[in-house]
């Protein structure tokens, strides 16, 4: 009899840790959706405003895409300051959340729109620029390993194309040069200026970090 | 019979206390001569009404001295009124502190600006007036925010007068559509220091939060926002200043060829603290006396940097699901056993 209610002991907590399993599964399931959906949400919002380039259209390197600007004259008495900060940053706002633009993954078929700073919160809805700028070539941009988010970096090539384009009638198309997996604390590996568009995203354990480094096509 | 007796006395006792009160309360409310009159000879034909908060931003000390009131001691400001720029500033800096924090006004009117507005009873002090944003004809309007020294000039030797009049600034930049869209653009720049920190600037829409970000050296300490409606008031606050830093800001509303930019620069400046200085007693001697100080440098390790988390939580998935079904067959394999025998 004893040896009957260990058994059904084990029984109920393997039953609680499959359980526990189950729920973990649907919870991170369930993140994937929902960042899924408010990336696509935020998109369609930019795309009323703007007129984004389809996935697979072509573009000519560096197009001027019709999009409502703030024309600049030099009669007006704007200071040095904000006209260069005009023509060159521009961001939107869409529900109190700032981006700088939309990256265009090719191969993987991913639209994506960037926020212009770096919060778990805002991280958990669409990917983030961690540092750096399109004009300063040497933007740095990071999400979750979601499928619908950078996932699927890993599987990309030297070679692969992928395009931002940004609020200032530009779009840019990069080139992958190198895929690596480093370590956490290995920032520098990142925060480097040589590359002109940067992905991380964290591997599937978590412990280490794919990194995906592009030059300007 | 005794009764109604009994009732008059106390119904006369309450009036007669209740008349005792009211009396005392009228001859110990304090009365002050201070008075400020809004004239709104430039918002002549507006036909809307506007609200007027008045603010008590100081108390006058000396006639070089002031120190702010309670609800704004909080704030990074110095309350410098030395020129006409710095007090446009100083009274910018106040109003956006003041809305940020829904602070509650010293008198507030609401009224059309058909004649004169005019509030009494003030003590001594600056003031900081201000008032909201309207749409009168699909058109905005506001005013810049003033700031005014009540007080008796004779008894500190300054110009200052016990009864002043306002006549507000159009702000002639802004008169834009309400169905425009604008731009803000935030700009911060420092005095005083070499050293540029992060600037936390939150923009605020209509006094509520619309936006936080930092200007640091990746974006060259300059944001814009853009398509922002211009039926809106946007204003901006900075957070979170390191310590001995004041701040100001100063707005400006640009027609860039048609299109509206509110143009905020901030302006961060380091006041180094005062401290007392002990002089040694010279000594009589010929041979210099050189005084070695030692220092120690107490570093104190910091946890590695590493790059943000941007993993789901997967591994403990594996990990319960295997352990569940080594526990839910080691569990089923025991009942087995024990059926059998």
């Amino acid at each position: 009899m004893k040896r009957k209610k260990i058994g059904i002991a084990f029984m109920i907590i393997g039953g609680l840790m499959l359980l526990a399993a189950i729920i973990i599964a649907v919870y991170n399931i369930s993140l994937q959706k929902k960042a899924e959906k408010a990336s696509v949400e935020i998109v369609t919002e930019i795309r009323k405003m703007y007129n984004l380039p389809q996935m697979h259209e072509e573009i000519p390197q560096k197009s001027e895409v019709d999009m409502p600007d703030f024309e600049i004259t030099t009669n007006t008495e704007l200071p040095e300051a904000v006209i260069q900060t005009l023509e060159n940053k521009k961001t939107v706002s869409i529900d109190n959340c700032s981006y700088i633009g939309v990256l265009q993954i090719i191969p993987l078929e991913i639209e994506l729109p960037i926020t212009a700073e770096f919060s778990y919160k805002r991280l958990k809805q669409t990917p983030c620029r961690y540092s750096g700028s399109v004009e300063s070539g040497n933007l740095i941009i990071c999400a979750h390993n979601y499928s619908s988010h950078f996932g699927g970096i890993n599987k990309l090539v030297n070679g692969d194309i992928i395009r931002f384009i940004s609020f200032d009638n530009v779009v840019r198309s990069y080139t992958v040069e190198s895929i690596e997996v480093i370590e956490p604390t290995d920032i520098e590996a990142v925060n480097t200026d040589e590359y002109a568009l940067t992905l991380f995203t964290c591997t599937l354990s978590g412990e280490a970090r794919v990194v995906v480094k592009c030059v300007e096509a | 019979m005794k009764c109604c007796k009994i009732i008059r006395i106390i119904v006369a006792f309450m009036i007669f206390t209740s008349v005792l009160c009211n009396f005392s309360l009228l001859s110990s409310a304090e009365q002050y001569d201070g008075r400020i009159t809004i004239d709104f000879k430039a918002f002549s034909g507006l036909d809307t009404e506007m609200r007027w908060d008045i603010f008590k931003v100081a108390d006058i000390v000396d006639s070089t001295s002031f120190k702010l009131t309670e609800d704004f001691q909080k704030y990074p400001i110095k309350f410098d009124v030395s020129d006409e720029a710095k007090m446009s500033s100083l009274a910018y800096t106040l109003s956006y502190y003041a809305i940020s924090d829904s602070l509650i006004p010293y008198c507030s009117k609401t009224c059309k600006p058909e004649s004169l507005l005019i509030a009494e009873n003030l003590p001594e002090g600056y003031y900081l007036i201000q008032s909201n944003q309207v749409e009168y004809n699909s058109v905005v309007y506001s005013a810049a925010p003033a700031l005014v020294c009540v007080a008796d000039g004779e008894k500190y030797g300054t110009d200052w007068q016990l009864d002043i009049t306002v006549i507000p600034k159009l702000g002639l930049v802004c008169s834009g559509a309400a169905s425009d869209k604008i731009s803000c653009v935030v700009k911060a720049q420092w005095t005083n220091t070499n050293e540029k920190h992060d600037v936390k600037v939150s923009l605020f829409k209509d006094g509520i939060v619309y936006d936080t970000i930092t200007l640091n050296a990746n974006n060259d300490w300059q944001y814009v926002w853009s398509q922002l409606p211009n039926k809106n008031e946007w204003t901006i606050v900075e957070n979170d200043l390191p310590e001995n830093f004041y701040v100001n800001f100063q707005m400006e509303y640009i027609d860039a060829d048609g299109n509206g930019v509110k143009y905020f620069e901030i302006t961060n400046s380091y006041e180094h603290p005062t401290s007392t200085v002990t002089t040694a007693a010279a000594t009589m001697s010929q041979t210099s006396v050189t005084n070695i100080t030692t220092v120690t440098t107490v570093v104190t390790a910091s946890e590695e940097e590493k790059l943000p988390q941007t993993g789901m939580l997967l591994w403990p998935i594996p990990v319960l699901a295997f352990s569940g079904l080594i526990f839910i067959g080691a569990g089923w394999y025991m009942i087995k056993k024990q059926t059998k025998q």
